[in-house]
């Protein structure tokens, strides 16, 4: 699969659209998301861009707080970006500015979920609650009792299909969820941490009917992981850390060791974030000297401490809105890593 | 997964499926059961309340239109005018004009005369009048009747043998029979054959010779009888008339259905009945009315059209009928007025009314809010705003159609019940089966149940639903976090407008004039304020309680610091809550509170009224015959007012001279009857000043004179001529006196509505003079006393001897008085307020109930991970328990106190403004009514209730299933 170079770096603007390639499922563009929680503003995404093409398992890893679920829920359309656009190609428009109604009626076919928190409803069976996507779709009853057997079987449920979610294990539960995410086999699972009430023997199987889906009917996929089991089997590998794509990997991952096969991206605003790992090992520098050599980028930590390069200003923490010294790598006031 | 099942392609531009919504709302009724149901009864409850009152008036003016119809088989009773010349003709024509009337439906004739029995027994020349019963002379009203008749009016008479006539028979009724064995000596039973003679002219016959006697002899008595009903058209078109049978006695009731004897219409042949009838036997015609007809135009038009028909008549005919029926018709107005003024009995539910609303706002916020993550995923599913707001407003239609039908159901039995009321909480069978045999429920009762107790919580889910389907679904799946603390300034401006809005509220209730609309608006501005400073009430308790529990922290230790920490992450919950209880105790206390008053009230105004434990009115009598009433076993004591007219200058006014001592003991008199001084100390001041007078005080004003000011007074003979000119010392001014009423009628202090304080008001301004000042001039006459009994005489005992004694024409007591038949609007009106007030009250303990339980169990689940992690921690089932019940209980008495000075406050404030609706003549100023007993059993059982309201979701938290909830984290 040939994907267009100035797509891939996320270059490209609005007025491109139309001409976007045919096998393009969904794009992100500088999207930006910041909460806002009474006074305090947090910002849980700054400027992400990538893409997604049919039949495509692509991973996303980060820590905790990084980001992850608010993007799956911007790409989803169940939360708005502060700022950037998310294009569906199944309606061929950005979905950011679009009215409730027009997105919901587009993702009914479209985007599968498996959210990271429970989304089942208490008061349905595992079967219904399959179902219940095509119901509110209105697909006939004949199909939908057929397909959700089906689904129910495939994820190994065929003897829980009349419990309610409160008498199911939470990766009984979690499997339910899968199946209910493929039940109007959508063009695009988004996955929050599937597997994360998995054992081993089940993830391989959930990953078996990803694969088959994928192989079948070209769903994509955008799985959030800490699972290697799933990453090894992303065609690609998007990094997650503080709100922007840190890094990118081709197939064949290593979550243990990611600096092994990481690609740094220039975005769209020429930023490239340098990776956390490299900043610790060189003692969290926080100034450096930019040489091109032949070709390369040369950045070498400042060691030399003028009283300019020293003088400490002050920055605002992101999550408590405390002033705080630029000089320090965490705030003194919430503890969150500046 | 086989490839048999790929979906058919879902178009991303169409809307979902339209049946899924009826699906959902099907199965989210039933999976939400609590909710739904106190959705439910808060609903039915707000509608039953509403519709109840609606239902009472609209089947209690119909009731009392069929009890008109009923008692009234005869809407007229009409007769040639006495006076005028006699055409033998005018009532047939009369008749004539009738039978034209659309409405009219049927007619009888009676003839009626006097009579004597066995008048052979005297000569010609003997006297009849006066006196004739002493002379053992026995008249009576004879009748002539066609049969048709009797069939038609057997129902109001009880009689024995037969109640119809072939000519040579008679019916007797048993006054005649009584009289006859008296006077006579002569007994009469079925069987018997008497003679009696009818009298041949009217005019003023002075021997039984100017009777010119038409003997009927060898009458055979086949039936005696005696008229049941003693105030029907049929009744008092034959009413009689009132004379001293003995030279002794007082006026007697002679005449009429009681004192008659009546014979079928051919006894007289027709010649002899056209001879008399230009004489002395008179045709009256009795007319009966089509009820439909008459009703058509609703039945509040019932009396204005059966008027309407009689001033057609009366413009037809001018001058020459005698008209009977207007007073029955005057009697229907009047309790269709009491019906029709509901405005002000439905303001009287309000505060209960608004409380159920409240309930039903809550109820659904509660029924809504829990759905907000249910209602993210299954957006996040597909389903669309239009589908779930469908589904939401559908859902609210489906409970409201339930509840309005349910509720409706409901008050036709309320609404029956109200007028049974016959005190707090006492009902009478009877009248409960009466009206809910006619009930009625109109179009407009539907209405106004839906406006006022389906329209705002519907907006409210509408409004609410908005609001969750607008917050992005991520955010909504996730919960949003608990709104910021208000601070404390706001708090502050908050509760000193409250204080400003109850200053504005006390302000106008003093100083703006009460007609009824200022009135209800003033009523209803009342409740609002009283809505706000419970919850104002509300938040500063809840802020109190966190901090006192704070306060207590290093004694209870940690269970404190969480219920601290519950205070103040549930504020959305528990505020709700709060201000429901404290409204709930507060409109308990006022239901309490001002039942009572009302009850007390009418007791107290009625006695002051009437005077005394005993009130005898009769003709005039000398005074001294006082002792025959003095001499009747549990009479304490008793006093006459002598009563005469007289003068100064062109004023008038009457003059009641009295035993100061005496009446002061015996009446029953208020602080407020006199001017500056008490009573006693006043009327004390008269018995020591030979020529005193207590006066009354606006017209003291108007002559410019004041106490101890001296007044030249021109007193007359009780006959009427002038006795002579006398000096008097004001030894006091004022207002009222028990037994007389105002001082002065047109006292600008009465209430624009008193009815002449139950007829006990007398007719003009008057003043208190010393009785040996009358009694010194030979006025001796008196026709009114007041006595005291002893306690433990039976008040009914004592009235009936007195009533025995002959010469009373009427002896009343507060105790026996019977409001209904003296003024039947105040009498419905006190009625209607005390039943919906018992009413209210019995919705509002189960409506506080319901809440309880309700958003106990909502704070109880919302907390279940905090409970499982005290349980993971060590707690046992046992001790959460204890910690939930005893949190609410904590809550409950604390809103219990701050709703004790709202409930007394409002019970005040609001009964000074009803007092302005009342239909009622209070005189004395009214005394809110604290039965303190009653209060606290109420308000114990209602503590009890809600304590173990409190316990069924407390024991569920107990059993919180740790594994589950934590599982879940
Ligand atoms: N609903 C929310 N309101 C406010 N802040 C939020 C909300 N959801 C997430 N955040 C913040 O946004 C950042 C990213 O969160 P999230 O997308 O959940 O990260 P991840 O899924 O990678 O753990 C975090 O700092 C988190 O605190
Ligand atoms: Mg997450």
């Amino acid at each position: 699969m040939t994907v267009p170079n100035n797509l891939i770096s996320g270059l490209i603007k609005e007025e491109e659209f139309a001409e976007v390639p045919e096998n393009l499922v969904l794009m992100a563009h500088d999207v930006y998301k910041i909460y806002q929680t009474g006074e305090i503003e947090t910002v849980a995404l700054r400027g992400v861009s990538f893409q997604i093409f049919q039949g495509e398992i692509v991973a996303v890893v980060g820590p905790s707080g990084s980001g992850k679920t608010t993007l799956v829920n911007l790409l989803g359309g169940t939360l708005r970006p502060s700022a950037g656009q998310v294009y569906w190609s199944n309606i061929k428009q950005d979905i950011a500015k679009l009215d409730d109604r027009t997105i919901t009626n587009a993702r009914r076919g479209f985007i599968g979920f498996v959210f990271q928190v429970d989304n089942l409803l208490h008061h349905l069976t595992a079967q219904q609650n399959v179902e219940l996507s095509a119901r509110i779709a209105g697909l006939p009853k004949t199909w939908r009792e057929k397909r959700s057997t089906e689904l129910l079987e495939a994820v190994g449920l065929k003897h829980r299909t009349k419990h309610i979610p409160a008498k199911l294990s939470g990766g009984e539960r979690q499997r339910v969820a899968i199946a209910s995410a493929l039940m109007n086999n959508p063009a695009l699972i988004l996955a929050d941490e599937p597997t994360g009430d998995l054992d081993l023997i089940n993830a391989e199987e959930i990953l078996d009917l990803f694969k088959e889906l994928n192989e079948q009917y070209g769903t994509a996929f955008l799985i959030v992981t800490h699972s290697q089991l799933i990453a090894s089997k992303a065609r690609r590998t998007l990094e997650l850390r503080d709100g922007i794509i840190s890094g990118t990997h081709d197939a064949g991952v290593h979550l243990k060791q990611l600096e092994r096969t990481r690609v740094l991206e220039v975005d769209n605003q020429d930023r490239l974030p340098l990776p956390e790992n490299i900043l610790r090992e060189l003692g969290h520098p926080r100034r450096f000297q930019v040489q091109v050599d032949e070709g390369r980028i040369v950045l070498t930590p400042s060691i030399i401490e003028d009283a300019v390069a020293v003088e400490v200003r002050l920055v605002t923490c992101r999550i408590c809105g405390k002033l705080v010294a630029s000089n320090r790598v965490t705030c003194p006031n919430c503890g969150t890593a500046l | 997964m086989s490839s048999e099942s790929t979906p058919p392609k879902i178009s991303p531009h169409t809307s979902g499926s339209r049946w899924y919504i009826a699906s959902y709302v099907g199965n989210s009724i039933r999976k939400h059961r609590t909710r739904f149901f106190s959705l439910l009864i808060g609903i039915i409850i707000g509608v039953s309340l509403v519709a109840s009152i609606f239902v009472w008036t609209d089947t209690g003016t119909q009731v009392a239109t069929i009890d008109y119809f009923e008692a009234n088989l005869y809407q007229f009773g009409i007769q040639q005018i006495y006076e005028s010349p006699v055409e033998s003709q005018l009532i047939f024509d009369v008749q004539n004009w009738f039978t034209e009337q659309s409405a009219y439906q049927d007619s009888d004739v009676v003839y009626h005369s006097v009579g004597l029995l066995n008048a052979t027994n005297w000569n010609s020349s003997t006297p009849y009048l006066p006196h004739p019963y002493t002379k053992g002379i026995k008249d009576f009203q004879a009748f002539f009747v066609e049969n048709s008749f009797l069939h038609r009016v057997a129902h109001q008479f009880q009689f024995t043998g037969v109640f119809e006539l072939s000519p040579g028979e008679c019916l007797v009724s048993t006054r005649v029979i009584k009289d006859a064995e008296t006077l006579l000596s002569q007994t009469i039973t079925l069987g018997s054959v008497i003679n009696v003679t009818i009298a041949t002219i009217y005019d003023d016959p002075i021997t039984i010779g100017d009777l010119l006697p038409l003997n009927i002899t060898n009458l055979l008595v086949v039936g005696t009888y005696n008229i049941t009903s003693n105030d029907s058209v049929l009744y008092r078109s034959f009413r009689g008339t009132a004379r001293p049978n003995y030279p002794v006695s007082g006026l007697e009731r002679i005449f009429g259905w009681n004192d008659g004897i009546i014979m079928q219409y051919n006894q007289v042949n027709s010649t002899q009945r056209d001879t008399l009838t230009e004489n002395s036997l008179f045709p009256k015609l009795l007319v009966q009315l089509n009820p439909m007809e008459v009703s058509a135009v609703g039945l509040e038009s019932v009396p204005s059209v059966i008027r309407e028909i009689q001033l057609d008549l009366e413009y037809q005919y001018p001058q020459r009928l005698a008209v009977e029926g207007e007073d029955q018709v005057f009697l229907l107005e009047q309790y269709i007025r009491a019906y029709q003024s509901r405005q002000t009995m439905a303001v009287i539910a309000l505060p209960v009314i608004l409380l159920s609303i409240f309930l039903t706002i809550f109820a659904t916020n509660i029924f809504l809010s829990g759905r907000r993550s249910e209602v993210a995923i299954l957006r996040s599913r597909g389903a669309s705003f239009r589908q779930l707001y469908a589904a939401f407003i559908m859902e609210f239609i489906i409970i409201g159609i339930i509840a309005l039908c349910l509720g409706m159901f409901l008050s036709l039995f309320i609404g029956s019940l109200i007028p049974a009321s016959v005190g707090f909480l006492q009902f009478d069978l009877g009248i409960f089966i009466q009206f809910f045999s006619n009930v009625r429920l109109e179009p407009l009762t539907w209405a106004i149940a839906f406006v006022s107790c389906l329209l705002p919580p519907l907006v409210f889910t509408m409004i609410y639903v908005q609001s969750f389907l607008r917050t992005e679904i991520y955010q909504a799946m996730v919960g949003t976090a608990p709104p910021v603390e208000a601070d404390l300034g706001v708090t502050i401006i908050y509760f000193i407008g409250g204080v400003a809005l109850l200053g504005f509220l006390i302000a106008m209730v003093l100083l703006l004039p009460g007609t009824p609309l200022i009135s209800i608006m003033q009523f209803a501005y009342a409740i609002a304020v009283w809505a706000l400073l419970s919850d104002i009430g509300s938040r500063i308790v809840r802020q109190i309680m966190a901090g006192v529990t704070r306060g207590f922290r290093p004694i209870f230790g940690e269970k404190t610091f969480l219920f601290e920490k519950s205070m103040r992450s549930r504020r959305h919950r528990i505020v709700p809550l709060l201000l429901i209880l404290t409204l709930t105790f507060s409109v308990t206390v006022f239901a309490v509170v001002e039942a009572q008053t009302v009850q007390d009230n009418v007791i107290t105004q009625v006695g002051y009224y009437v005077g005394a434990d005993i009130r005898i009115e009769s003709s005039p009598i000398p005074h001294n015959r006082t002792s025959e009433v003095l001499s009747i076993p549990g009479v304490a004591s008793v006093t006459p007012i002598l009563s005469t007219t007289a003068t100064i200058g062109p004023v008038s006014f009457t003059i009641y001279a009295i035993d100061a001592e005496a009446y002061a003991n015996n009446g029953n008199w208020d602080l407020t009857s006199t001017v500056g001084e008490n009573p006693y100390t006043v009327l004390h001041y008269l018995q020591n000043t030979s020529n005193g007078i207590i006066f009354p005080q606006t017209t003291a004003e108007r002559l410019g004179r004041g106490i101890g000011n001296s007044l030249d007074i021109t007193v007359h003979e009780q006959g009427g001529g002038v006795s002579g000119p006398a000096l008097f010392r004001i030894v006091g001014l004022g207002h009222s006196a028990p037994g007389l009423g105002y001082f002065d009628p047109d006292d600008p202090n009465r209430p624009p509505d008193s009815t002449n304080g139950f007829g006990f008001q007398a007719p003009q301004a008057f003043a208190l003079i010393n009785q040996n000042f009358m009694v010194s001039r030979n006025m001796n006459n008196t026709r009114l006393m007041l006595a005291s009994i002893s306690e433990s005489a039976n008040i009914e005992d004592v009235q009936l001897q007195i009533n025995n004694l002959g010469f009373p024409s009427a002896v009343y007591s507060p105790m026996t008085f019977s409001l209904e038949d003296a003024y039947p609007e105040g009498y419905l009106f006190n009625r209607g307020i005390v039943s919906i007030l018992s009413i209210g009250f019995l919705a509002c303990v189960i409506i506080s109930i319901i809440a309880l339980i309700l958003f106990v169990g909502i704070i109880v689940t919302e907390r279940q991970t905090e409970y499982a992690i005290m349980r993971a921690v060590g707690s046992t089932q046992r001790q959460i328990t204890a910690i939930v019940v005893g949190e609410f209980i904590g809550l409950i008495l604390t809103s219990f106190f701050v709703a004790l000075i709202l409930g007394f406050f409002f019970s005040w404030i609001l009964m000074a403004i009803l007092l302005n609706l009342f239909p009622f003549p209070y005189i004395i100023p009214f005394q809110l009514g604290i039965p303190l007993l009653l209060l606290l059993l109420v308000l114990g059982v209602v503590l009890i209730g809600m304590s173990i309201g409190t316990y069924i979701p407390a024991r569920r938290a107990g059993r919180t299933n740790v594994g589950q909830v934590l599982r879940n984290l």
